[in-house]
């Protein structure tokens, strides 16, 4: 088992956090937020030894509406420190993504926690943020400056 | 192995749709909605007869929506012909279910599909009322005749995984 793997495995053990195992490097798994749920996954990139965190944003984003929350996007990541978000232009899904290398040694599983912790609090903030602009009928730059 | 669960596979294998199965009696997969991306879960009960199909909302209440949300998915259900919402307040998760006895019998494939279908269609209709009710301040009501009003709902979804 790849190191990464093993620690990303001994963390949801120590907390008894359930997951789902769907191939060697996959992990896909769930928390309930205050705000909302996510769902998460861990990629492992086995060849440049990093760990890739990504949250779904329980949001789609309409064909007509891309152009808006590109730049809603582009607004939020600028000047964020770890992290950014994704957006897919082929089915207007949004990720934050967090990823971080590793020497070859096993990470400790406290290294782990914080990419978790920075992906589910990215994610929990700026939740309302989007939600203003698809739904709420904020502007973008309205949205991030009250978000 | 159940007629169900035959169908299931047989249908899925002939709409190339990806799918876990997840014990002996349980289905999992995703579709996306024109609004959003749904988790499905199917359970086929001990008999192999039944078959409870669930949508997951991929939005869901925080605590302080609850109530509004419930008064919602009550307007919402009322009248509905097949299926209903169900919201769990134990931690706001929102999911729509359609159960079907298929009386032991395999079911029609093309049955089959109009279930999932129903699940999906309905899911994303109602999804964007929560969003309004969530983001935008809309009372239930409200929510519920932005929704409603919204045309022709019968006509089916594209089915996109």
């Amino acid at each position: 088992m790849h190191p990464i793997a093993k620690a990303l495995e001994a963390l949801f053990e120590k907390h008894s956090w359930r997951y789902e195992k769907r191939d060697e490097n996959y992990y896909d798994f769930t928390f309930n937020c205050d705000v909302n749920r996510f769902n998460l996954y861990a990629l492992i990139g086995t060849y440049v030894n990093t760990l890739s965190i990504y949250v779904h944003m329980p949001f789609q984003v309409p064909a007509t509406r891309m152009t808006e929350i590109a730049e809603l996007i582009s607004r939020i990541n600028y000047n964020m420190t770890l992290g950014n978000y994704e957006l897919d232009f082929h089915d207007g899904e949004i990720l934050f993504k967090v990823s971080q290398s590793f020497s070859l040694h096993e990470p400790h599983p406290d290294e782990i926690m914080i990419l978790l912790d920075c992906a589910l609090t990215m994610a929990q903030t700026y939740f309302p943020t989007f939600g203003a602009v698809l739904y709420g009928g904020r502007s973008v730059t309205e949205a991030v400056q009250h978000g | 192995m159940d007629c169900i669960s035959e169908a299931i596979e047989e249908l899925f294998r002939r709409e190339n749709w990806k799918y876990q199965k997840r014990g002996e009696r349980t289905y999992y997969f995703g579709f996306r909605g024109e609004n959003g991306r749904y988790d499905f879960w199917a359970f086929i009960n001990e008999t192999g007869s039944v078959l409870s199909l669930y949508a997951l909302l991929p939005l869901s209440a925080p605590e302080k929506y609850r109530g509004d949300i419930a008064e919602y998915l009550h307007r919402a259900n009322y009248d509905m012909m097949v299926g209903n919402f169900e919201m769990d307040f134990r931690d706001g998760e929102i999911r729509f279910k359609v159960t079907t006895d298929f009386n032991g019998e395999k079911p029609d494939l093309d049955h089959l599909d109009r279930v999932i279908d129903c699940c999906l269609v309905m899911s994303d209709r109602y999804l964007t009322g929560i969003g309004l009710i969530l983001f935008r301040s809309h009372t239930p009501q409200q929510a519920i005749a932005m929704v409603e009003s919204g045309g022709v709902w019968e006509e089916r979804s594209h089915i996109v995984q």
